[in-house]
Order: structure tokens, then sequence, then C-alpha cells
């Protein structure tokens, strides 16, 4: 069983490395984790009213769910879990420590990801990843073409035309 | 009652008793005071009276009596009594006094006591002198400050009157100005009949609450506006798509019929009346199908149905349909789970409507490829069409699902606008819903979810 972490900015592009993960460990169990990196608040008052991951769910959008579903639905005897973590901070001895606790084996580094931040605090953590010591699978985006209109759950499909 | 007078009845209820519970609260502990003041005043009065009657040297009697005489006016019915109390610590009565024993009691034990009968103030003090114990007792009528409270309750029974006024008034400006948007609103609803629904109501850019109100029965009034316009259309346009047909049979048939003609010419002019008459034929079927999807009450049979299966069915029907057409299937979503793939309808009405929107996007894409993909989440299967075709204008997109509607860019295709709104009915009565996103000239992505 393999955890692996792909970082997201909860677009449905970023849900398409998963093909890449199941085609590299085609014979194992994977749990995929989702990072979604957050700056820590540098205000007092966010500081003390902050809470780990409920006032960021709703960045999750409903396509992002469905889209999780339907990879899981497709994967299903591949993949073993699916979920969605919030990494706060900035830093690479925090990164490290999340991905400790999370018992990550590979880090996902896409190589073609257009970050676009869903909220104020989010950063594309692509540094972050390339700091770090862990194994790492590059992935591009499989089947590059012409996307009618973006994050909508076609952009998952496969087939390039 | 109207609301305008529930909300002024709150207000004033509100404020008004609290008014009331204050001057109330007033009234009382003024009384307390007055009351405890009074006894003070008594006790000294007794003490000097005490010194100046029982004086230890007779000479200070004088000096006593002159600061009584010259620095304290007489209180209101004032009296004094020296009880003497015998050496078994009896107390002498008076005849005019009528007091309760406790009082002399408490004189007793604690050297002070007081009483009260009705609006007389007795304080008693125990007073030792030369002569013996004496219990010295000075009452007298508390005038003062009944006047005074007689006084207060006057005012704050006329505060309480006038600010009750001034509430009760205020209150109903303020009821009147809260729902004087909403009284406005209704106004101008009012005003909205079918005649003139192209009326809509004023909005500022507050953002407040009634705004949105507003806002809500405008973006209601535009959905009203549209199903009457589509209502109106459907009609005119179903009777022109009726008649053109016929015209060109009527036509044909009476061009045969002006002079005798060859065989062939008639042969002809027979199979174009065919040809138009199959047209009008599927018109109608297309009609009949769309008013049987649209009205509830029938239920077809129900039962589940493989969405997979469906899509090949539907490919092939169209491969037949429209030779050249290329529809692929995508089957990078597909997920792995049979029961993920089956949902509950009627196999027969679910593939006309999705070889409509195949159809459509074969059409409009003049046969370029159209890719069919398949995924499914927990609770619903979703169905991507995707062609690369002319696409839709994006003013037009609310309007593809009404009866007759065509967008502006398909004037060189042939069609009657029915199958759009006969896939959208289908699929509403199987609780799904249908989604579409489209650039001109790039294509058009209809998505289909259909609960599991």
């Amino acid at each position: 069983m393999k955890n692996v972490l792909i970082p997201t900015d909860f677009s449905i592009r970023s849900l398409g490395y998963v093909h890449n993960v199941v085609s590299q460990y085609p014979d194992e169990l994977v749990n995929v984790i989702f990072m979604h990196a957050l700056r820590m608040p540098d205000s007092i008052f966010d500081l003390v009213t902050f809470t780990r991951n409920s006032r960021h769910i709703e960045l999750i959008t409903a396509d992002f769910k469905d889209g999780c579903e339907i990879i899981r639905n497709k994967y299903a005897s591949s993949i073993h879990q699916l979920k969605v973590e919030f990494f706060h901070g900035d830093t690479g001895v925090a990164f490290k420590n999340f991905c400790l606790a999370n018992n990550i084996d590979v880090i996902v580094e896409p190589s073609d990801l257009e970050y676009n931040a869903p909220s104020k605090r989010s950063y594309n953590p692509g540094k972050l990843i390339k700091k770090a010591k862990l194994p790492k699978l590059a992935a591009t985006l499989p089947g590059s073409r012409k996307v009618v209109v973006k994050a909508t759950i076609s952009s998952l499909l496969l087939t390039s035309e | 009652m109207k609301i305008r007078h529930k909300i002024l009845l709150a207000f004033a209820g509100l404020t008004i008793s609290t008014i009331v519970i204050m001057g109330g609260l007033v009234y009382f502990f003024a009384n307390q005071h007055s009351f405890e003041d009074f006894y003070k005043r008594l006790e000294i009065r007794a003490y000097l009276a005490a010194k100046a009657t029982l004086p230890y040297y007779e000479s200070d009697a004088d000096i006593y009596n002159e600061i009584r005489e010259e620095h304290l006016e007489k209180l209101p019915a004032e009296k004094e009594y020296f009880l003497k109390v015998d050496s078994t610590g009896h107390v002498q009565m008076h005849t005019d006094l009528n007091l309760p024993p406790s009082f002399y009691q408490t004189v007793l034990t604690q050297h002070l006591a007081t009483h009260r009968q009705g609006n007389r103030f007795y304080e008693g003090v125990l007073y030792k002198s030369k002569q013996g114990l004496y219990v010295v007792i000075v009452s007298a009528i508390n005038q003062y400050s009944e006047d005074y409270m007689a006084w207060l309750q006057r005012i704050l029974l006329i505060c309480f009157l006038i600010s009750s006024v001034i509430l009760i008034g205020v209150g109903a400006f303020f009821s009147r100005l809260t729902l004087q948007p909403i009284r406005h609103i209704m106004n101008q609803v009012k005003s909205i009949s079918s005649r003139n629904l192209h009326l809509r109501l004023n909005m500022d850019n507050s953002g407040d609450e009634l705004n949105e109100l507003a806002g809500t029965f405008n973006n209601m009034l535009d959905r009203l506006e549209t199903a009457f316009e589509t209502q109106n259309n459907f009609v005119s346009n179903a009777s022109h798509e009726l008649s053109t047909p016929l015209t060109a049979i009527i036509g044909e048939a009476e061009l045969a019929l002006s002079k005798d003609r060859s065989p062939e010419t008639y042969k002809k002019a027979m199979e174009s009346i065919l040809t138009e008459a199959g047209r009008l034929e599927h018109i109608t079927k297309s009609l009949l199908h769309l008013a049987q999807t649209g009205f509830d009450g029938m239920k077809p049979q129900w039962q589940a149905v493989r969405t997979d299966e469906l899509l090949f069915t539907v490919k092939d029907t169209i491969d037949k349909l429209i030779p050249g057409s290329q529809v692929n299937i995508d089957y990078s979503l597909f997920p792995e789970e049979e029961e993920k793939l089956t949902v509950k309808g009627n196999e027969q009405l679910l593939e006309l409507a999705l070889s409509n929107i195949v159809m459509n996007a074969c059409k409009y894409s003049n046969n370029k490829p159209v890719s069919i993909a398949l995924a499914a989440t927990d609770k619903k299967v979703i169905i991507i069409v995707k062609d690369q075709g002319i696409g839709i204008p994006q003013q037009d997109i609310p309007y593809i699902f009404s009866p007759f509607f065509r967008a502006s860019n398909t004037g060189e295709f042939k069609g009657y606008g029915i199958g759009l709104p006969l896939a959208m009915n289908i699929i509403r009565m199987h609780k799904g819903d249908i989604i579409v996103q489209s650039q001109v000239n790039t294509g058009t992505e209809i998505r289909v979810e259909l609960p599991l």
C-alpha cells in the first residue's frame, strides 16, 4: 500500500494526475491524499480563531467532489482511499511534518498544472515539493487537448483528439 | 392584524413596560428612603428632648431648649412622651399612646425602636438620666415626605403619559418606515400583469434583504416572461412547422392536377408529396412525444437500465441513422463496478433522449467526431456528450430547451426545435438534469446527470 500525495487547487484538472499514479503502480493499492496548501494566518485574531479544516471545506467545489467520486469509482480496485487534506504553513519543516503525519511515500510533482488559487491564502506548493526529500513522481496531464470549457468534469477525460 | 401594527405593539409594549418598571422602582425606593430619613430626624429630636427635659445639670436644660427652639423647627403635630421605667423593668404606659407592647420591648432591649400608625411615625429611645431610666417617645406626622411622594407620583405619572404618547408616535413612524419598501414592492408587483410582463421592480445598490427580494421577484418575472413567450410562440411555431409541409403537399397536388401530365410527372409529384407527408408525420410524432413526456401524470414502465448498454445502443442507432457520423465512446472514466452503471428508468425514453442529444451533436458539427463519455459518482451517473460543432451562442443557452426554439446560428441546418425539449422532458422525468456548456465555433458539451 502506497500513500501518494497530490497537490491540488481544487480544479478538476488536478484530479487528472490520479491517472498517472494508478498507471505507475498497477499492482498496488494506493491511498491518494490531495493536499491543498494554505498559508498560516498573519493577524492575531485569525490565529486565535484558527480552526484546522472546517472553514476551508467550502473551498472544495461540488464538481471536485463529483470528480473524486468518479475517479474512485473508475479505479475502485486500485485506489483504497481518496481524501483531501489541508496543509497549513509554508516552510519546509512544516511540510516534512505534514508528510510524516500522513505517512506519505511518494509525492506527485505536477509539471503542467496551471495553479489558480481558490482562496486568498492558497498558494502553489511547487517549491516545497521540489525541496522535499521524499521520492517524487513527475507527472503530466494525460491527453493535453482542447477543452471546451475548463473546470468541468469533462477535463478528466483521457482521450485526446 | 397587520405586521405594521404588530411591530408597533411590540415596540410600544417593550418600551412602555420598561418605563413603568423604572417609575415603580423609583417610587418604591424614594418612599422607603423618606421613612428612614424621617426616623433619623425623630431620633435626634428624641435625644434632644430627653436631654432638655431630664438634664444631668439644671443649666444644661436651658442650652438644650435654646438649641431646640432656634435650630429645629417644630414638625407637624409633634408630640413628646417621657415614660418612666420602674425597677422591675416595667414601662409606665401613657393614656394617649396606643403602641403595641413589642415596641416597648424593642426599646428596652435595643435602646431604639420605630413604629408607624398610618401617617403618624413613632420613634422611641431609651434614656438614662439622673432620675432613672426613661423611654422617650417622639411622634410626628410625616407631612414633608407625604407631599414629596405625592409630587413624585404626579411627576412620574406625567412623564409616563408623555413618553407613552411619544413612543407610540415614534413606533408608528418606524413601523411605517421599515415596511415602506415592502409596500413599495407590493405596489410595483400589483402593476405587473400578463400584459406588461416586461416591467421589473426597481432595485438600488444597497444590497439589503429587500433588494434581494426584489431581485428574486425579478428573476421569477424573467422566467415567467420566458415561459409566456414560449407558450405564445409555441402555437405559432407549431402551426408554421405543420403548415410548411402541408403547403408543399397542396401545391404539388394542385400543380399535378392542373392539366394532364405524363405518368413520370405524376410519379415525381407523388414522391415529393410522400416525403413531405413523412416530414409531417415526423413532426406530429415528435409533438406527441413531447406532449406525453411533458405530462407528469403518465408513468411509463420503470426498470433498471444499464447506462453503458444504453450508450452502445445509441451509438448503433446513430450509426444507422446518420451515415458518416463519427460517434466514439470514451471509456476513460467508466467505473469498475456494474452497480454504479445502473439507473432506474424507462429504456426507450432514455434512448430517445440520448439519441436526440447525440444526433444534434452530429448534425451541428457536420459529422465531426462526437465523444460520449460515461462516469459515475456515488449518487449519479454522468453522461458527457462532446462535439466540435458550431456551438450555441451564450445568449441562446437559456432558451434551447423551449419547444421550437432554434439558436440564431442554426440557419443552414434543418430542424424543428423539438429534440432538446423532448430530451429535457425525459431527463426531468427521471429526476435528472442537463447542463450545457458551449462556445461558438469551438464545440458544445452536454452533461446529462441521472440519479442512481
